[in-house]
């Protein structure tokens, strides 16, 4: 017997959703494995076995979660604030199983993530990875998923992979019950982005977010369309706020070691004056 | 009282192209089991006394079962302070009862 050194990454993926699992059980935790592994086998594109762990979290259960990963070594990487301009996720990393997503809410269904959650909780089925039973999306509910990340990951010049699969191929009804999903879920905007039929819901400032991912943007545009989007002024000053920060991890990789306190200053006083400078150059009587 | 062989309930376990990856759960690591100890995982995976193990996996590589069961026994051993594998103690069945 040997301890591994060089498990193919598909099978560490496996055991680490199983060993994430095992964590939620302990925690009394409702999780629902999305992506790679987890994903039913037909609605996979070429050999989607994924690079990492994504679960979203019921969302009343993340911090019991969050901290019970701590206790078990799980490093954080990025936290749900300093990651994409989504909040939605946090970035753990165990020296065992490797890289983790812990999806709080999901990009495109974040406006009520508890509603959202036991929509997809409610009709949800199991796969057994690693042997151990794990909470997946039903089918349908897992094209939405797959859907809703190719929304922001577009391939330029041609479609999505995943969009074939769950949505092209899929017959008429299933389409019509993805789309009764998304009403559901909150996420009719964002599956348009993804198929293809933003420009239905042009002038709605949540369709502005999905333009920046869908036409392209840089990130000043990416975070103006957020703040668009954001209701409220507690919300829209959040959104300016974490537009400013810095992400430590992105830096320090960036940097080749952990920054320190004058270089995280020295990049916030860089985004700063990117910033100044982005929207100086869009000014009109330039 | 007879000692019944299980594969422990905290573990993930993996089978590709004849190698098999188990870990302890939560925390792991994995485990490679390659060759025989992929016979012997295998073999496990239904429980069992040694002996039944061990005739398991004797027919699985064609030998008589005194020459593996010493390997097979060193081998659970070793799978069991992984916490891999558990051993319970369960009553032995009276011969008379299978009459």
């Amino acid at each position: 017997m040997t301890e591994v050194v060089d498990v193919p990454l598909p099978v560490r993926v496996e055991l680490a959703h199983a060993a994430v699992q095992a964590l939620a059980d302990e925690a009394g935790v409702d999780v629902l494995h999305i992506k790679g592994p987890a994903v039913h086998r037909g609605l996979r594109t070429h050999a989607q076995s994924g690079t990492d762990v994504d679960v979203i979290v019921r969302p009343s259960g993340v911090d019991a979660l969050m901290a019970l990963l701590a206790e078990h070594d799980w490093r954080i990487e990025t936290t749900f604030d300093a990651g994409s301009a989504f909040d939605h996720a946090a970035n753990l990393f165990h020296e065992s199983w490797g890289m983790l997503d812990v999806h709080r809410h999901y990009p495109g269904m974040d406006r009520d993530p508890a509603h959202a959650f036991e929509r997809l909780w409610s009709s949800r089925g199991s796969v057994e990875l690693g042997h151990v039973p794990c909470a997946v999306p039903e089918p349908l509910a897992q094209s939405l998923v797959l859907l809703l990340h190719s929304a922001r990951t577009p391939h330029l010049g041609a479609d999505h992979p995943d969009l074939a699969p769950n949505w092209t191929d899929r017959t008429p009804q299933d389409r019509e019950r993805i789309r009764a999903l998304a009403a559901d879920t909150g996420a009719t905007v964002a599956l348009a982005a993804a198929t293809g039929h933003l420009d239905e819901y042009q002038g709605d400032p949540e369709a502005a977010v999905w333009e920046v991912f869908v036409r392209g943007g840089d990130r000043l545009d990416e975070w103006s369309a957020r703040f668009r989007a954001a209701r409220g002024p507690r919300a829209k000053a959040s959104v300016a706020w974490r537009s400013l920060r810095v992400n430590r991890y992105y830096l320090g990789l960036k940097l080749g070691h952990t920054p320190t306190r004058a270089e995280v200053a020295a990049e916030s006083a860089r985004r700063v004056a990117a910033g100044v400078k982005a929207v100086a150059g869009r000014l009109p009587w330039r | 009282m007879t000692d019944q062989l299980l594969i422990a309930a905290r573990t993930a376990w993996v089978e590709r192209e004849g190698t098999v990856y188990a870990a302890p759960l939560p925390d792991g690591p994995p485990f490679v089991l390659a060759g025989a100890g992929a016979a012997i995982w295998l073999s496990l995976v239904e429980g069992g006394t040694l002996q039944e193990v061990a005739q398991r996996v004797a027919d699985d590589v064609g030998s008589p079962a005194e020459v593996v069961t010493a390997d097979v026994a060193t081998f659970v051993a070793g799978l069991a302070v992984a916490g891999l594998v558990v051993r319970r103690a369960v009553p032995a069945v009276p011969a008379s009862s299978h009459d």
